[in-house]
């Protein structure tokens, strides 16, 4: 899906060099996003069909402690996409 | 009537009157009423988006459906933070670097033309309105309860108050309500939170070991009932966390800020506030379970939507659940005025300017038809809300949010992603999606009963992929016609994705 060009030729350009770091940026949040949505589904998948979250330990549920990963794990994993965003900018400003 | 729930609505009502009245005067163009002036900061943004999201649905609905359901009311919640940081990801930044009014602006920057805008509309209007029947209901079943205020009477006044919101503040207004209504609810939430604690000896989950205990470990549990209930869940979760990124009224709120960082900023910030009340709701519906007692949750509502309000009365007396039950009633209001405006904005902007008009229009003129369209969309969706008092409005929440996973998330992601999607391919994708979606929900147990063609009331599982599918095949069958690539990929690509500017 993300068919643009890598780095080559074209690369030396500014619009090669733009067109590159698009294509870096493209696969990064792709396979951010494939990984965000697999690692979530697989949250229900294991809930509905599998007994693995059925446990309980001082009343609290199995399923809610890995509910608590994927209620905060995401919001972390914004804030490290956050701060990478802000080092990419300021690169490629210098 | 509550005659302190009924002073509460009053005074906050107020509130947003004054603030929609403050907007006005900050003056009236297009850019303001549509997208703000694409002025507002992050951190006024991520507060706006969070009011956007903690809607009535959420704190009235996740917290009944725990009280009632157990461990499976905490799937509604559950996906939230992740389909924000999906949307964080992929969509906000070029969505903000693409668009202009409405969402539509980000696929026409591509493929220009009526024939495609039109559908992105269509699409559009169709979610908006189904999820601000929803809203309605919600409101009038609210406050007929709480301000003994009949059901038609209730909702044609909401509908007055959200066409006075958007017709006058625009999107300025509207962030500011959303603004207050959000610190309103998350003042209130912590309210809930601290008294809650304080009355389980300082333990902040004592709520939910409190009910194990009580009632056993199956309240704490995933519950299976079989290979179509599980599917159900799946399909209502995939639904849900991939559908956020094509609600119209949530993504207009990254046209609105100043830049990529901004909408970076706010969609942070607005996940923090998820997570923090997103896990608090579930301690609350074993709050009302282990306080109010499910007999008395279900004699209110089925659903078990007054359950949080009910615990608030148990928490804080009369004046706690007239405080909570009146900042649901503006819950309701301030999430109406963005989908108004989200709407108004198809009708006006992509509808009559581009279709109708061919861009023809003044700016002014625009304006005035977004103002008018914001009333018809209101009165509309009063007739549908009337229509719909005694459906089932949870199930309807989930349908919105399956039909823009399988149309308008398909479109956008593949516009801005894929170099072989064609216009027709764009097409096809939302027409086949918003079929798809539609036509399983209309065939499903939900609407037929046990007569259902298909197994699931809500078809995400189906329809999502179907609305890709279609986008690809259409493609692949168009690809090479000149008439059918829009502009050059590298083109919008370079515009999706900007270098930042050298200081």
């Amino acid at each position: 899906m993300t068919g643009t060009p890598g780095p080559g030729p074209a690369a030396h350009t500014p619009a090669g060099g733009h067109d590159a770091a698009i294509a870096r940026h493209k696969r990064l949040v792709l396979s951010t996003a494939a990984t965000t949505f697999l690692l979530f589904m697989a949250f229900p998948v294991l809930t509905s069909f599998t007994g693995v979250l059925d446990g309980v330990f001082h009343g609290v549920g199995a399923g809610y402690a890995a509910g608590l990963c994927v209620v905060v794990g995401p919001v972390l994993g914004a804030t490290a996409y956050r701060r990478r965003a802000r080092r990419f900018e300021r690169e490629t400003r210098r | 009537m509550n005659t302190t729930a009924v002073v509460i609505v009053l005074a906050l009502v107020a509130v947003t009157l004054a603030l929609t009245a403050r907007a006005a005067r900050r003056g009236g163009d297009t850019d303001h009423h549509y997208v703000a002036g694409g002025r507002i900061g992050g951190l006024q943004n991520g507060l706006a988006l969070a009011g956007d999201q903690l809607s009535a649905a959420s704190f009235l609905g996740i917290t009944g459906a725990v009280a009632l359901t157990g461990f499976h009311g905490f799937y509604l919640a559950a996906g939230v933070p992740a389909a924000y940081l999906l949307m964080l990801v992929v969509i906000a930044e070029p969505l903000r670097n693409l668009g202009r009014y409405t969402i539509a602006d980000a696929v026409a920057a591509r493929f220009d033309g009526r024939g495609l805008r039109a559908l992105m509309a269509v699409a559009t209007l169709v979610i908006s309105l189904i999820y601000m029947m929803i809203q309605f209901v919600g409101a009038g079943l609210l406050a007929q309860v709480l301000l003994g205020v009949d059901f038609p009477v209730a909702v044609t006044l909401i509908g007055v108050l959200m066409t006075l919101y958007t017709a006058l503040g625009g999107m300025v207004g509207t962030t500011y309500i959303q603004v207050f209504k959000a610190v309103v609810l998350i003042a209130t939430v912590l309210l809930l939170f601290v008294l809650l604690t304080a009355r389980t000896g300082g333990n902040p989950i004592g709520s939910m070991q409190d009910a194990a205990h009580r009632f056993g470990d199956g309240v704490v549990t995933p519950r299976r009932g079989g290979t179509a209930e599980a599917l159900e869940t799946v399909s209502l979760t995939m639904g849900m966390v991939l559908g956020m990124m094509g609600l119209p009224h949530v993504m207009v709120r990254f046209l609105t800020v100043r830049d990529g960082r901004a909408a970076r900023d706010s969609a942070q910030i607005a996940m923090w506030i998820f997570a923090a009340f997103f896990l608090a709701l579930p301690i609350f519906g074993y709050a009302a379970l282990n306080l109010v007692g499910r007999s008395a949750i279900v004699a209110d509502n089925r659903a078990g939507n007054l359950a949080a309000p009910r615990l608030a009365g148990e928490l804080g007396g009369d004046l706690l659940f007239a405080v909570t039950a009146s900042v649901v009633m503006v819950t309701i209001l301030a999430v109406l005025a963005g989908l108004a405006i989200a709407s108004s904005g198809a009708i006006a902007h992509d509808l009559y300017t581009t279709v109708l008009k061919r861009g023809d229009v003044s700016p002014r003129r625009q304006l005035a038809v977004g103002r008018l369209a914001g009333a018809a969309v209101s009165v509309a969706a009063i007739l549908l809300a009337l229509w719909a008092r005694k459906l089932n409005v949870a199930f309807l929440g989930n349908v919105a949010f399956a039909v823009a996973a399988s149309t308008t998330t398909p479109v956008l992601v593949l516009t801005i992603y894929w170099r072989g999607l064609t216009r027709h391919g764009a097409a096809a994708g939302l027409a086949g999606g918003l079929v798809t979606s539609i036509g399983l929900v209309l065939v499903g147990p939900d609407v037929l009963g046990d007569a259902h063609l298909f197994p699931l009331s809500i078809p995400a599982l189906v329809s999502v992929p179907a609305g890709f599918l279609c986008a690809w095949a259409a493609s692949l069958a168009t690809r090479g016609r000149t008439h059918a690539e829009g502009i050059p990929y590298d083109e919008l690509a370079r515009k999706a994705f900007p270098i930042p500017a050298r200081r």
